[in-house]
């Protein structure tokens, strides 16, 4: 169980070294209907496509996982070694469930999954990530997506 | 990522957020959250019953797109724990610390093997070098000069040892998923204790600890050795 309590003490520090800004602002987009639902993923696993440019530390930026890059070719490059690793590596659906999802259009819950997904890396500051986020959420917007849900490892 | 889905619905994205962490959920209350209880990296929770318990942390997460807007920022806990957490007590370690890191690297070959057939291909590959020229990187590191570095910095200095011991802890870890169900504190425990190369990698950080070289002391104090496993 996940309290920063319960970790040891090398990852409790490292978890509270996290910038963890709080907001006086409380945004809300309401959901549309489900069928209207067009869903992204994106995760913090510093994830890119076998052959792309690892994560940097202090990168800021996202990488683009295309629905169709086989599992086998998506690899972590987050600078952290304080999380496990291995349930991704046993199964990347554990921290990208693109096929998944497609399961969840099966069921109703979701219209549609999104072609591409995307990975920041977690360990950089959030405010820094706000130019990307700009460029992501109009990118999101034009593929059609309304709907994102973030995976942090 | 809480502040991601602050940024994000700004901007007109509805969103909700798998959360490993509560405190952080807390702090930053994005729009919508679920918290799960489970280990760092496995937002999920680990692999089981071919996604069934996947599909269901989704369809939780999912539910909160129905809460209206005064409901919709409380925080909602996951009720289940990863049911892959506990220990597999019939697994066995592929094999015990050989003398050689070569020759612990080629031991565990085929049972590597075995399980990228199985997976139908491979997790290592980031630092773009195969895992036996990796292997023979880090050989040459710990035998060669305290000063050694075979990477200019416009090469990424010493940052790519980082992603050449990654592949390599990679590529233990898959060896010891080819058979059983091992945790990740049995795999941590095998490779960090009782292998050799685990054991080069703590001595590497240990030398480096106080390297005038700041990159370098950098990325073997942080970014080579868990903190659980120092």
């Amino acid at each position: 169980m996940v309290r920063l309590a319960d970790l040891h003490e090398a990852g409790r520090s490292s978890a509270q070294e996290l910038a963890c800004p709080s907001f006086d602002d409380h945004p809300f987009t309401a959901a549309v209907k489900p069928e209207a639902r067009k869903l992204a993923l994106v995760s913090s696993a510093g994830l890119i496509a076998r052959g792309d440019a690892p994560f940097a530390r202090g990168d800021s930026g996202y990488r683009r996982i295309d629905g169709t890059t086989p599992a086998r070719d998506i690899l972590i490059s987050h600078l952290s070694v304080n999380f496990d690793r291995s349930a991704a590596i046993d199964n990347i659906e554990t921290i990208l469930p693109r096929q998944l999802s497609q399961q969840l259009v099966k069921e109703g819950s979701l219209g549609s999954v999104a072609d591409t997904h995307y990975s920041f890396m977690g360990a950089t500051e959030p405010e820094k990530m706000v130019s990307a986020c700009n460029t992501l959420a109009n990118e999101l917007k034009n593929n059609g997506v309304n709907t994102v849900v973030l995976l942090p490892v | 990522m809480s502040a991601l889905a602050v940024y994000l619905e700004r901007l007109g994205l509805t969103t909700v957020v798998i959360g490993l962490i509560k405190e952080h959920l807390q702090k930053t209350r994005p729009p919508r959250s679920l918290w799960v209880p489970f280990e760092l990296g496995r937002p999920l929770g680990g692999w089981f019953n071919k996604g069934e318990f996947q599909l269901d942390v989704l369809r939780d997460a999912l539910s909160l797109l129905e809460r209206d807007k005064d409901a919709a920022r409380d925080i909602k806990d996951y009720p289940l724990e990863d049911p892959t957490e506990k220990p597999d007590t019939d697994w066995q370690p592929p094999l015990s610390k050989m003398n050689s890191l070569t020759e612990e690297f080629e031991q565990l070959e085929p049972v590597w093997k075995q399980r990228v057939e199985f997976a139908a291909g491979t997790a290592t590959g980031v630092s773009s070098m195969s895992v036996s020229d990796g292997i023979n990187m880090l050989e040459k590191l710990n035998t060669e000069s305290a000063n050694f570095n075979p990477f200019p910095q416009r090469e990424g200095g010493f940052y790519r040892i980082k992603l050449i011991a990654d592949d390599i802890k990679t590529y233990y870890i898959e060896a010891a998923l080819a058979s059983g169900r091992p945790n990740s504190d049995q795999i941590g425990r095998w490779f960090w204790h009782d292998s050799r190369a685990g054991s080069i990698l703590r001595h590497l950080r240990e030398n480096n600890l106080g390297s005038d070289d700041k990159p370098r002391q950098f990325v073997c104090s942080r970014l080579l050795v868990p903190g659980k496993w120092l």
